[in-house]
């Protein structure tokens, strides 16, 4: 999952997809790579400390989502670490965690298009695919456009793009307060699949800032993503 | 096993070293980086049985543990990493343990006070001398 920008709410929209995906019977996997701000493995509550066996590290379960953050080992504390450190973690990060048979890990990219990203590209290999995710706002569109045109060079699948924040439902009123059709616009730009929208929902919030993952998936908004992750081969 | 894959390209390295410089090797040290998650007891075993039959055979081997160093960037001093984690609790010494690039997270260069700080020392496994036959 990346964006190149933050605040479109990847982090959510990361961990409520791996959320869906097990509740639909996948084994998943949750990497939270956002170094600055790890907030995916907010929304699974206060996480256990990876446990070591012999295999190597092994995440605690949550919902039945396998999750890792950076977040787990620093606490709350900051994470003042710069580009070469962050290769060397995700390295370690990799090396180390035994996430087991897996279907499908979801991994939440942190809103840049530098180390983090570069760093993933080279050690994630094998069957992968980036969902991006924006808001219909021009200045969000205008990083992710750059990041299509990263992506591309480097010949990485694009499975699709989800617009978050598309519109405010209040009563009987649909308000869009970042504008229309620009994602769509861009996805057929760049011949990539719109996934769809999905609406900016108090509910979902609330649960994710509550930790209460057993929640989101019922929201809404969770409502709306699995519809989304229907249109890709990870749920059709 | 992972050292032993370690070591089979440890020798292989030195063996093409010889080759290259057409010279007989008569001894060389490997330095176990101290953060790096290796043995160096097994490490000198599988060297020594790893180089049997090969043309460093009769070479000597020594393993030494590198010094694992953390550069402040901030006012360029330089401490041991076992010295800036030692005040710590057990359980943030064991995070550190897992992961040692996010020391900065839980120390402060004890100089300046800085965070961005840098291991420069003791993350890997290297080769540190070859002594050739003059």
């Amino acid at each position: 999952m990346a964006s190149g920008k933050g605040g479109v709410g990847k982090s959510l929209v990361s961990a409520t997809t791996a959320l869906i995906l097990a509740k639909n019977g996948l084994s998943v996997g949750l990497l939270d790579l956002d170094f600055h701000g790890p907030s995916s493995s907010v929304i699974y509550g206060d996480l256990e400390m990876p446990s070591e066996e012999e295999e190597g590290l092994i995440p605690p379960v949550v919902e039945g989502v396998k999750v890792m953050s950076i977040d787990q080992f620093v606490e709350g504390r900051p994470i003042p670490v710069s580009g070469k450190e962050k290769r060397e973690i995700i390295k370690e990060l990799l090396a180390l965690t035994h996430w087991g048979e897996t279907d499908v890990l979801v991994v939440d990219m942190p809103p840049e298009t530098g180390d983090v990203l570069l760093a993933s590209l080279t050690y994630l290999r094998g069957r992968r695919g980036v969902i991006l995710v924006t808001t219909p706002s021009k200045l969000s569109l205008k990083v992710v456009d750059r990041l299509i045109r990263l992506l591309n060079e480097t010949g990485v699948e694009i499975i699709g793009i989800i617009e978050n924040m598309s519109r405010l439902e209040l009563q009987d009123n649909k308000v869009s307060p970042f504008g229309v059709d620009a994602a769509k616009d861009l996805a057929s730009r760049y011949n990539i699949h719109f996934l769809g929208s999905l609406p900016i929902d108090p509910e979902a919030s609330l649960y994710a800032d509550e930790g209460r993952a057993d929640k989101i998936t019922s929201t809404r908004f969770g409502l709306e993503l699995e519809k989304c992750l229907k249109k890709t081969t990870l749920l059709d | 096993m992972h050292e032993l894959v370690i070591v089979s390209g440890i020798i292989e390295a030195v063996s093409n070293l010889a080759r290259k410089e057409n010279k007989k090797i008569l001894r060389f040290t490997v330095a176990v980086g101290e953060l790096a998650s290796f043995d160096r007891a097994l490490i000198e075993e599988l060297l020594n049985e790893v180089k049997k039959g090969s043309i460093l055979e009769d070479t000597q081997v020594d393993v030494e543990v590198e010094k694992a160093d953390v550069l402040c960037k901030s006012c360029e001093s330089t401490w041991g990493f076992s010295d800036l984690i030692e005040p710590l609790g057990e359980n943030e010494k064991e995070m550190i343990h897992f992961l040692p690039e996010l020391v900065s997270s839980f120390s402060r260069c004890p100089k300046c006070g800085g965070r961005d700080l840098e291991i420069r020392s003791g993350r890997g496994i290297r080769v540190s001398y070859v002594e050739f036959e003059e």
